[in-house]
């Protein structure tokens, strides 16, 4: 319909890793005429995960930590997925990978006490009001497990190049967790 | 009480307790080992928390809220004298999840968690008192169903309707859990919230047992024979939804058990309405369980909703006892 | 069986805006069989179910001997007086055997309800089926028995009860003439042993050579009670039931078959 109105349109695919990210921020950038600024951005977006892939290499992969996105419902990421590159970036292993779990599927509350990561990522609540899907992160058998990081749900919605600070927030928690 | 029904309670007993212990140390797949194993070792703390935490509160619940539609459904039909009667098809399990999210997603849960079973069981109570004005005297059949139409559109509407203007994003998906039903992720909260309401619900029925034998002549036979209708009515009536109620409020919709497993179970208790009381509760807690221990062992990529397998095996069920009853009516 | 009289003082039974009984009094002895006759819509199922107790909505008193009805407790009155409604109803499939077990539930204990019937209750309910001769179907469906079977075993539930009150609403409706009889028998015989038997029916004919007494019920009032001789005269028929004799009446039988309708 827009097409019809005349008003010039991109479509863009998911991105679903960092490469399919910038890909796409050049193309809009492109576009729209920054593309020195587009540039800039991306540019800042690799040194920062270039330099927490440093960090995270010190450390044989081996030894890594786990990590397990929770999020509403108990869906959890899989491989492939940007929110897994972030991890890698920020030296976790997915624990998702364990059980072979693709993103969007549940991840058992079972076989997440079996696997016992260190790290739970969810997502900030909503305090006020409540759903059954919030309510599982608060099931008695998952208190105290794990760390948890949280990380506001806008934050992983658009693949930007602020993503990379999510990257670095959970680098952060990963030293936090190396002085427990 | 014949040597019948002493074999076929304690068959059934017998039943449902095995697939309680099945149900809790069962592994939900191949890769894992026994509970029962992993508890009996030295470095069993997860096990534990697992048994305790997760397989308790499940399975329990399986067989209360089994038991619950079982005797719920026994007893409508006893009161209403009508095979039909059963809380999925009349609205009363529809309206129960109505109450319980109404007390859920308002918050008020949330700081009173006992509000999500009496919230339930308000809903239930509102459904079964209308359905008793409208379908109680003499009613046939069809006014029986219609009123069960009509009662579980409106419910399911006002349900669809408060999960809609829920302010939290997640709100409006979960009426899948409210109408499909489910038992996985119950924690032994639910378990204290439901479970002292339905046994006083259980405790409501069971009393009025004996009037349900003298219903079978209608009411003013049951009458001349020393039955106070007014107390069987509101013990059933009251039972039936603190039983269904609270079910409802922990675990969503689960329909048909309170249909099927009386009918199954009739002839082998003789007929007798206050014996096929008993014999529903055992008989709907056994066939919770199996569908729960089905539901957690299948292996599927999407996880299967407890009342999808229950209503799988009775919506046929359902058909086929209304084709019986055009029959008999004619 | 403890002689015990039913007694109606000056009822009155309004149903919705309708009158629909005006002051009616009698009282009905045992050993003896009364009878209720009257038009249709003349309130005789409404008077008989205020005598059982189940319609509460009238005024005036029923007496059971000394007793007010309404003032005994409900499982004192189910044990004197054992009542069948008209079309009486057989939900699920319960076999003639359980049905007059039925009778007994006045007599058994509340909170032991999964227990054998007791001797006793065995006892009624074995007698009750021999007199109304329900051995043979003992174990079929009542459901699946023929009419007159089926009024046999309602009549074993009745007798089951071991009342001295019966009272029974129009037993005798689509049953042929060998069943009919047979039916009123079993009730005569009832009285005959102590019993206080009421009946309503329609059939002048059976009611004049059953019953002891009759209470004829015109415009929602007595119109007549007493012997049937002395209730069933021309005038009376006439005023109730607007028919007239023929020409050539036979005293001693009734025979209204052939009797005309007054059309003026």
């Amino acid at each position: 319909m827009l097409k019809r109105m005349e008003i010039a349109t991109l479509h863009l695919d998911d991105a679903n890793s960092i490469d399919a990210l910038s890909r796409n921020i050049r193309r809009l950038t492109q576009a729209i005429g920054q593309t020195t600024r587009g540039d800039e951005s991306l540019q800042l977006m690799y040194n920062t995960l270039a330099k927490l892939a440093r960090g995270s290499k010190e450390t044989a992969k081996d030894q890594w930590p786990y990590a397990a996105f929770i999020q509403p419902n108990g869906l959890t990421v899989g491989q492939g997925s940007l929110s897994d590159e972030l991890l890698h970036y920020a030296g976790f292993r997915n624990a998702a990978t364990l059980l072979g779990l693709r993103t969007y599927q549940r991840f058992p509350l079972e076989s997440l006490l079996r696997v016992r990561p260190d790290l739970l990522i969810v997502q900030t609540q909503h305090r006020r009001y409540p759903s059954l899907a919030q309510e599982l992160l608060r099931h008695p058998a998952l208190v105290g497990t794990a760390l948890r990081h949280e990380i506001q749900p806008s934050a992983l919605m658009c693949a930007t190049t602020s993503i990379a600070d999510v990257a670095v927030a959970l680098a952060t928690t990963r030293q936090r967790l190396g002085r427990l | 009480m014949k040597v019948g029904f002493t074999k076929l309670l304690l068959l059934l007993a017998t039943t449902m307790l095995s697939l309680f212990c099945l149900s809790l140390i069962l592994p939900s797949s191949f890769a894992e080992p026994f509970l029962l194993l992993e508890l009996l070792s030295r470095d069993s703390d997860i096990a534990r928390t697992i048994f305790l935490e997760l397989r308790i509160p499940r399975t329990s619940l399986a067989l209360i809220v089994g038991a619950s539609l079982g005797l719920a459904g026994a007893a409508m039909q006893g009161l209403l004298r009508n095979p039909l009667a059963e809380p999925g098809v009349v609205g009363v399990s529809g309206s129960a999840a109505l109450g319980a999210t109404l007390a859920f997603y308002s918050g008020l849960a949330s700081i009173m968690p006992l509000a999500l079973p009496l919230g339930g069981i308000a809903g239930a109570l509102f459904a079964v008192i209308l359905l008793f004005t409208i379908a109680g005297k003499r009613a046939g059949t069809a006014t029986l169903l219609l009123a069960g139409i009509a009662i579980n559109a409106i419910a399911g509407a006002l349900t669809a309707l408060v999960l809609n203007l829920s302010p939290n994003p997640f709100a409006a998906m979960e009426i899948i859990f409210w109408q499909m039903g489910s038992l996985a992720d119950r924690s032994l909260l639910h378990l204290q919230l439901a479970g002292p309401l339905m046994l006083i619900g259980w405790a409501l029925i069971l009393l009025a047992a004996p009037a349900t034998r003298a219903l079978s002549l209608g009411e003013a036979t049951a009458v001349s024979l020393g039955i106070n209708i007014r107390n069987t009515q509101v013990k059933i009536i009251g039972g039936t939804a603190l039983c269904v109620g609270a079910g409802v409020a922990v675990t969503g919709v689960i329909g048909f058990v309170g249909l099927v497993v009386p009918h199954l179970l009739r002839k082998l208790c003789n007929n007798d309405p206050a014996q096929l009381l008993l014999a529903s509760a055992a008989g709907g807690a056994s066939l919770l369980l199996a569908a729960d221990i089905a539901v957690r062992c299948i292996p599927a990529s999407a996880e299967l909703k407890l009342g999808v397998i229950t209503a799988l095996l009775g919506a046929p069920f359902f058909l086929y006892l209304i084709f019986q009853l055009r029959k008999l009516e004619q | 069986m403890l002689a015990v009289n039913l007694a109606a003082h000056a009822i009155q039974c309004r149903l919705g805006s309708q009158l629909v009984l005006n002051n009616i009094s009698f009282s009905a002895e045992s050993t003896q069989l009364t009878g209720i006759i009257g038009t249709n819509g003349a309130g005789k199922s409404t008077l008989l179910s205020i005598l059982a107790g189940a319609e509460k909505n009238f005024r005036g008193r029923v007496t059971v001997g000394d007793t007010e009805l309404a003032h005994m407790p409900l499982n004192e009155r189910a044990k004197q007086i054992a009542y069948l409604p008209q079309n009486p109803q057989v939900h699920w499939d319960l076999n003639a055997q359980q049905v007059t077990e039925l009778g007994r539930t006045p007599y058994r204990r509340r909170f032991n309800w999964l227990s054998e019937p007791s001797t006793e209750d065995q006892q009624a309910v074995n007698a009750a089926m021999r007199s109304t001769q329900c051995e043979a179907f003992a174990q079929r469906a009542v459901q699946s028995l023929s009419n007159g079977e089926r009024m046999r075993v309602h009549l074993a539930r009745v007798l089951a009860v071991q009342a001295p009150i019966i009272l029974v609403d129009e037993p005798i409706n689509g049953l042929d003439p060998y069943q009919q009889i047979h039916c009123l028998e079993l009730l005569r015989r009832a009285a005959q042993s102590g019993g206080t038997v009421i009946i309503v029916l329609h059939d002048l004919d059976l009611a004049a050579r059953f019953c002891d007494r009759l209470l004829l019920l015109h415009d929602n009032e007595v119109l007549s009670l007493g012997s049937p001789t002395e209730v069933l005269t021309p005038a009376n028929l006439l005023t109730a039931y607007q028919i007239k004799p023929p020409v050539h009446p036979n005293v001693n039988n009734l025979n209204l078959a052939n009797w005309e309708r007054q059309t003026d």
